[in-house]
């Protein structure tokens, strides 16, 4: 009996499936009932999962762009050191190549020193070099640059030496004018000038004029460019003229600089 | 530690006035920090302690400057004798009196630098304006920050006395 009633189902069930599936299209009304009590928390569901999945990923997309933006920021960060490094480089030759090409054209031996640090005290114009009795550096030694002169050794150590600037008021180089071959002292005044005196009144010079070393003080070899005329004046009173010269050199912004070693017997000898 | 905690303080402070402050545009309208230094020897030190560490400070420093032999150690032994001095008659101590100390010990620094540019120097000197106008900025950067620095001075050593005494009685007790 039971057996019978099992047949009986599958085969009502499969005459049932037979049915239903010859008509697929149309709608009907219980699976529609059914679909739109379903389908809207299956949407909040799948809704809320997306939502998720999406935080997620974001999460993750952020946390991955976060770092990639932190690894370009550091890589941006030392291209540009890599740059800042090339440009001090590149400044570094250029001021290198003029020191060069001065050191070929001069014809006493050179060495070539660095500023390491300068004076502590605003009254008084000096700078330290890495260059000392060890590199063959005395005191009184000429320190120049291509631009013109610097100063001159006036306290020296094994591997240092201090140089007093042109611009130190301490400071007395012997000079001509270029042009009229007016001779006077080029001394340190203020930041950035310094003093032509003993010029006398009747000697020839104008603003612009180019003074030079004239080799007589025994310490800058003749020649060397120590600045230009800016000022002068001719007081009433007195027998000098009062003439303001701006250095070459920018004191400001020393780096590099070569000293100057005194001419070989030698050469002394042929006329070097 | 003392001596250590001021000699080692001093070294820094003149070598970042010899280099680094160059860079920074701060080598002549700025003050000489040591005074600050020497100032607070003066008004929390003991004389002869503080006597040996001026002396080493006023050395290393006429070492470097292109000044007369002398004339730093002078400057700070003034400056010292100054605030000592002034201690028998002024509550120096009081934090609104330090911008007039610091400032008292730039124009001693400055009288006797121009003293000594102007007498011991072989050839006569001349005095420019700007020298007036690196006074005056020295001044002004002293009184504002002068008595900051006083303050934090006496913090950092008190700071490093007490890591000291502490490291001290650890290595006792170890």
């Amino acid at each position: 009996m039971v057996i019978l009633g099992v047949i009986i189902f599958i085969a009502a069930n499969i005459f049932f499936l037979t049915v239903s599936s010859r008509n697929r299209t149309s709608s009907f009304l219980p699976y529609r009932i059914s679909l739109s009590l379903v389908a809207p928390l299956q949407e909040i569901v799948i809704r809320w999962i997306r939502f998720n999945e999406n935080i997620w990923n974001h999460y993750f997309y952020l946390v991955t762009a976060a770092k990639e933006n932190k690894q370009i920021k550091k890589a941006l960060a030392d291209a540009e050191a890599k740059l800042n490094q090339y440009e001090e480089l590149t400044l570094a030759n250029q001021r290198l190549r003029r020191l060069l090409d001065f050191k070929k054209a001069t014809p006493r031996e050179v060495i070539a020193a660095e500023v390491i640090s300068r004076d502590p005290s605003p009254w008084f114009k000096t700078v330290v070099i890495n260059k000392g009795k060890n590199n063959g550096v005395e005191k009184g030694y000429p320190v120049v640059m291509s631009e013109g002169i610097v100063g001159q050794i006036i306290e020296i150590s094994n591997s240092y030496a201090k140089v007093l600037l042109l611009i130190d008021r301490n400071s007395a180089v012997d000079g001509v004018v270029q042009r009229s071959r007016a001779r006077g002292v080029v001394k340190g005044a203020a930041e950035t000038q310094c003093m032509f005196e003993y010029l006398l009144r009747k000697h020839d010079v104008h603003v612009g004029d180019m003074i030079v070393t004239s080799g007589l003080d025994g310490v800058y070899p003749k020649g060397l460019s120590i600045g230009k005329v800016v000022t002068v004046d001719r007081p009433h009173a007195g027998i000098f003229q009062q003439v303001s010269v701006a250095p070459f050199v920018d004191f400001e912004k020393l780096e590099e600089v070569v000293v100057m070693l005194p001419p070989l017997m030698q050469d002394m000898e042929t006329g070097r | 530690m003392t001596y250590f905690f001021h000699m080692g303080l001093g070294m820094l402070v003149i070598i970042l006035q010899t280099t680094v402050f160059h860079r920074l545009g701060l080598s002549t309208g700025f003050y000489d920090l040591l005074i600050v230094q020497i100032i607070y020897l003066g008004l929390y030190r003991p004389l002869r302690e503080s006597l040996i560490i001026i002396g080493m400070i006023g050395f290393a420093m006429d070492s470097l400057t292109g000044g007369p032999y002398g004339l730093y150690l002078t400057t700070y032994f003034w400056i010292f004798a100054g605030v000592r001095w002034s201690m028998a008659y002024f509550h120096l101590s009081n934090t609104l009196i330090f911008p007039f100390v610091v400032a008292f010990g730039v124009i001693v620094e400055n009288l006797i630098h121009l003293v000594g540019t102007v007498s011991f120097e072989a050839a006569p000197v001349s005095i420019a304006r700007t020298d007036f106008r690196t006074v005056i900025l020295q001044l002004l950067w002293s009184v504002l920050t002068g008595p900051l620095v006083l303050i934090l001075l006496n913090k950092l050593y008190r700071h490093s006395e007490k890591w000291f005494l502490r490291v001290l009685a650890t290595g006792r007790e170890n």
